[in-house]
């Protein structure tokens, strides 16, 4: 295998793969940056047949693409379809604009580039499962017994001291005052911390329509 | 913060973009978000997840990660490189990274290393003189070193050995000596920087108006008033007093054109966060032409 094909037929295009309608689709921004990257002078060409980007095949429309890749060639084609994947009888110019970068897509994976997404394969060959790297999981930092029931009491005295503040600003200095353990609150406990910010807005909203009555 | 590569730039200085080289460690605020804007730090902190920056808009502060980086294999006797201190004010940790600390004379210079232009070396530097004697303070406080000089080793991106101005960087590498405070003075400002932050979390917490950034903050320039005259490019004088800028307007037979004063820092989202600022929101509706 020439050593282009080799290269791309290996490189894992997974991140940059949309699923509609069960289908795999390679994003073609993306496809046409990686033919870039290997060869910055690459061109695509789009055929056209009297004057239209596409040929008439009884009434729908075929859209032909070819890319010249590292001193090679290669065409491919490709129907106008509709979502469902179904020719279209007289494409719009949306639709064929899809169709041609789709085709694009198509025709790199001529030449190796997420081409195992055409065979219906998950990985590129030269990647076995087994080696995939087992994804991190995100856990919330662990919390001692007694820090959670620290914290619950400290929730429970913060909202019965809410109830004793008679000023806004009264209530502010205590949040500031608490921050720190606050923090720790909202990060244990996140339930026990919203309530304890609802109980803080509606003490603050009864106190500023006091002070402003 | 996540990091984008729009121009196709090597895989490993993306890496190395992303990868953070400091670390705050136990703090809750750093040297750096003390001196930084309370709104700008609450915003970051909130939508850290959704701040895009391009690997190409990090040239800077990535040749400053690996300047420090380098530094530290320079190690000479007599020198402190990379020390991290710590201290808790008010019940706040609040932490900074000190460059270099050389001891002299039985006390302590401390040295920050910049890349930075030469305008900025020309130039007064409020933030320059806030850092370092917020340093120093920190020098003091918890090692109880005696400091007795600040600098900044500024290395200029834009030096040109052909430009003759006054008060032009003698050489590529520059010492700038900084002012000392008193130690009461920099106790003051921490503690009123660290109110100030602490107040904008609340504000934050609870569902309230940010505080605003300040003129100063938002790197606001000045309305100026150039007087110009048909024909003529360029305007004849510029000021900053419109009354002035008509006098002579009259007497040049032109007329004034106004040139409005822009947030820069808020326009160049130079705070990374001006697309979730209501204050900027707000001050472009009110500038845009209705």
């Amino acid at each position: 295998m020439h050593e282009l094909e080799h290269r791309l037929i290996q490189l894992n295009v997974n991140d940059h793969v949309e699923k509609k309608q069960g289908l795999s689709y390679l994003s073609w921004a993306w496809a046409w940056q990686e033919a870039l990257r290997i060869d910055p002078a690459a061109t695509f060409n789009v055929h056209t047949f009297d004057g239209k980007p596409y040929m008439d095949v009884n009434g729908t429309g075929m859209v032909w693409v070819s890319v010249n890749l590292g001193s090679r060639a290669r065409s491919c084609f490709l129907p106008v379809m509709d979502y469902k994947n179904k020719a279209i009888t007289n494409p719009d110019s949306f639709q064929v604009n899809t169709a041609i970068m789709r085709c694009l897509t198509k025709c790199l994976a001529m030449f190796g580039l997420g081409l195992y997404i055409y065979a219906g394969e998950d990985l590129p060959p030269s990647e076995e499962p087994a080696t995939k790297e087992p994804a991190k999981e995100v856990q919330a930092p662990a919390v001692d017994e007694q820090e959670v029931a620290n914290l619950k009491l400290f929730s429970e005295s913060v909202i019965e001291l809410i109830a004793m503040s008679d000023s806004e600003k009264d209530l502010r200095s205590y949040w500031k005052a608490n921050q720190t353990t606050l923090d720790k609150l909202k990060a244990a406990l996140p339930r026990e911390y919203a309530n304890v910010v609802a109980q803080f807005t509606n003490a603050k909203l009864k106190l500023q329509e006091k002070e402003n009555a | 913060m996540k990091v984008t590569n729009k121009f196709g730039v090597p895989a490993p200085l993306v890496t190395l973009a992303t990868r953070e080289y400091y670390s705050k460690g136990r703090a809750q605020y750093s040297v750096t978000e003390l001196l930084s804007p309370p709104r700008v730090r609450r915003l970051r902190e909130q939508y850290d997840s959704e701040i895009e920056t391009d690997v190409t808009d990090m040239m800077w502060s990535m040749l400053g990660s690996a300047l420090h980086v380098v530094m530290e294999r320079g190690q000479t006797e007599g020198h402190i490189t990379e020390e991290r201190l710590f201290i808790e004010v008010d019940g706040v940790t609040l932490s900074g990274a000190i460059d270099l600390q050389e001891e002299r004379d039985g006390g302590v210079v401390i040295t920050d290393y910049k890349f930075t232009s030469a305008w900025a070396v020309m130039n007064d530097k409020p933030e320059w003189e806030q850092q370092l004697n917020v340093y120093r303070w920190l020098v003091e406080k918890v090692k109880g070193n005696r400091v007795d000089a600040l600098r900044i080793c500024a290395l200029i991106r834009d030096f040109s050995r052909h430009d003759t101005r006054d008060g032009y960087p003698a050489a590529q590498i520059t010492m700038v000596d900084i002012p000392l405070w008193t130690l009461e003075q920099a106790d003051l400002f921490v503690r009123r920087r660290l109110d100030m932050h602490r107040e904008a979390k609340v504000s934050h917490d609870l569902g309230d108006a940010l505080p605003e950034c300040s003129a100063e903050e938002r790197w606001e320039s000045e309305t100026i008033y150039a007087v110009k005259r048909e024909g003529r490019k360029t305007a004849i004088r510029v000021f900053k007093d419109l009354n002035e800028a008509k006098e002579l307007a009259t007497k040049e037979k032109g007329y004034v054109e106004t040139r409005p004063g822009e947030s820069r820092r808020c326009a160049g989202n130079f705070c990374s966060v001006n697309q979730w600022c209501e204050q900027y929101a707000r001050a472009r509706a009110s500038s845009d032409p209705a």
